[in-house]
């Protein structure tokens, strides 16, 4: 019985610190939708087609580029 | 009893170990970290858009109204479109932040670009406090001011920070690609020791050439640029606005310029990689090295 207790003490634990269903993506408010992100998505290892992996390095040069242009429609004045 | 109470302890001390791995699977590597980053900068410009339209209407509707209650619905558009411009800074900085950050770029940077995102959030934090307590239409102005003028550095700061960490990556595919034209060359020599026709072949590898000197001409460019870095401190904070600006939009339409080179590099270099092996067929393999292997079908 004591084992039990110690067991439960142990599982609150690791919910209070955040061991379980700690996902960020699921902290994001109810009812609101979340449009796909532009993420770059690029093989991990070089394929047949592309030998040398360059594929990969173009990717992150794109997604690079994207962020840099990344803005805010901010208003002249209030 | 006792039969049921070992088997609850079983059951608790498996849901146990289960969240201890749960606990691992969810912590974020920054890579992860980034994409949820990205998908909530979505989501903020959306939020940002939305209050900002309400508050334009508001605003030409009730801009000359003296009743309370029309002073009160402008208050909080005004309230509400500040709090979604912060929110869509901030998550502009944590985009930044998590990419100067990556494993792979770090140390490229030879300041402290995170410390300086860092404090910009905690900036913008304390101003989210300052918006929630405005009540007057001289304390949301003043607000204002504050966020464009923060803007303006945060917007020139991180397009540096990006564009360092950009003009590294572009030099990292250059000097591979040095190996890249050696394994080239190492195809051809070896077919043409067969007996092989590779003219086709050595037309496509010289076009690959051209097309990455081009890129070597431009990228000495945007280094010599950085180099100077117009417009910011040795520790990346704008001196002077203007010659920033002019210096990122240099630097911007060069670094696009290599890119498009680099792109017509790896497009040129999958011509030649199917004439190598309609060449080849089978006969013939380049491996080694650590850019790759070549193989004939």
């Amino acid at each position: 019985m004591k084992i039990l207790h110690i067991l439960i003490v142990l599982v609150i634990a690791a919910l209070a610190l955040g061991c379980i269903g700690n996902k960020q993506a699921e902290t994001k408010s109810a009812g609101t939708t979340v449009q796909p992100a532009q993420t770059t998505v690029s093989p991990a290892v070089p394929g047949v087609d592309d030998p040398f992996g360059t594929d990969v390095d173009v990717a992150t040069l794109d997604s690079m580029l994207a962020d840099s242009t990344m803005d805010i429609s901010l208003m002249d004045s209030i | 009893m006792k039969y049921i109470n070992r088997l609850l302890a079983l059951l608790v001390a498996a849901v146990f170990i289960l969240s201890l791995f749960s606990g691992f699977a969810s912590a974020q590597a920054p890579e992860e970290q980034y994409k949820l980053h990205k998908e909530n900068y979505e989501h903020t410009k959306k939020r940002f858009e939305e209050a900002k339209g309400l508050f334009e209407k508001a605003r030409e509707r009730l801009g000359n109204t003296n009743d309370i209650r029309s002073k009160e619905e402008l208050k909080n558009r005004t309230r509400d479109y500040l709090l979604r411009a912060i929110d869509q800074t901030l998550s502009h900085l944590e985009i930044l932040k998590d990419r100067v950050e990556l494993r792979e770029n770090k140390d490229i940077i030879k300041f402290d670009a995170s410390g300086t995102i860092e404090a910009q959030i905690s900036q913008l934090e304390g101003m989210k406090v300052k918006v929630e307590q405005a009540e007057t239409t001289q304390d949301f102005r003043a607000i204002y001011t504050e966020l464009k003028g923060m803007w303006v550095n945060i917007r020139l700061e991180t397009r540096y920070y990006i564009g360092i960490v950009l003009n590294y990556r572009i030099n990292n595919f250059l000097e591979k690609v040095d190996n890249v034209s050696i394994k080239m060359d190492e195809a051809i020599t070896k077919l043409y020791s067969k007996g092989i026709d590779t003219t086709e072949l050595k037309k496509e590898a010289d076009k690959f050439d051209s097309i990455v000197a081009d890129a070597r001409v431009n990228q000495q460019k945007t280094d010599d640029i950085f180099e100077e870095h117009n417009g910011f401190s040795p520790d990346g904070k704008v001196t002077d606005a203007s010659a920033a600006r002019e210096f990122l939009r240099k630097g911007d339409e060069l670094e696009r310029g290599t890119v498009k080179q680099i792109k017509e590099a790896a497009k040129q270099l999958k011509d030649f990689v199917r004439e190598f092996r309609k060449l080849a067929r089978g006969k013939v393999t380049l491996d080694g090295g650590s850019t790759g292997t070549l193989s004939g079908n």
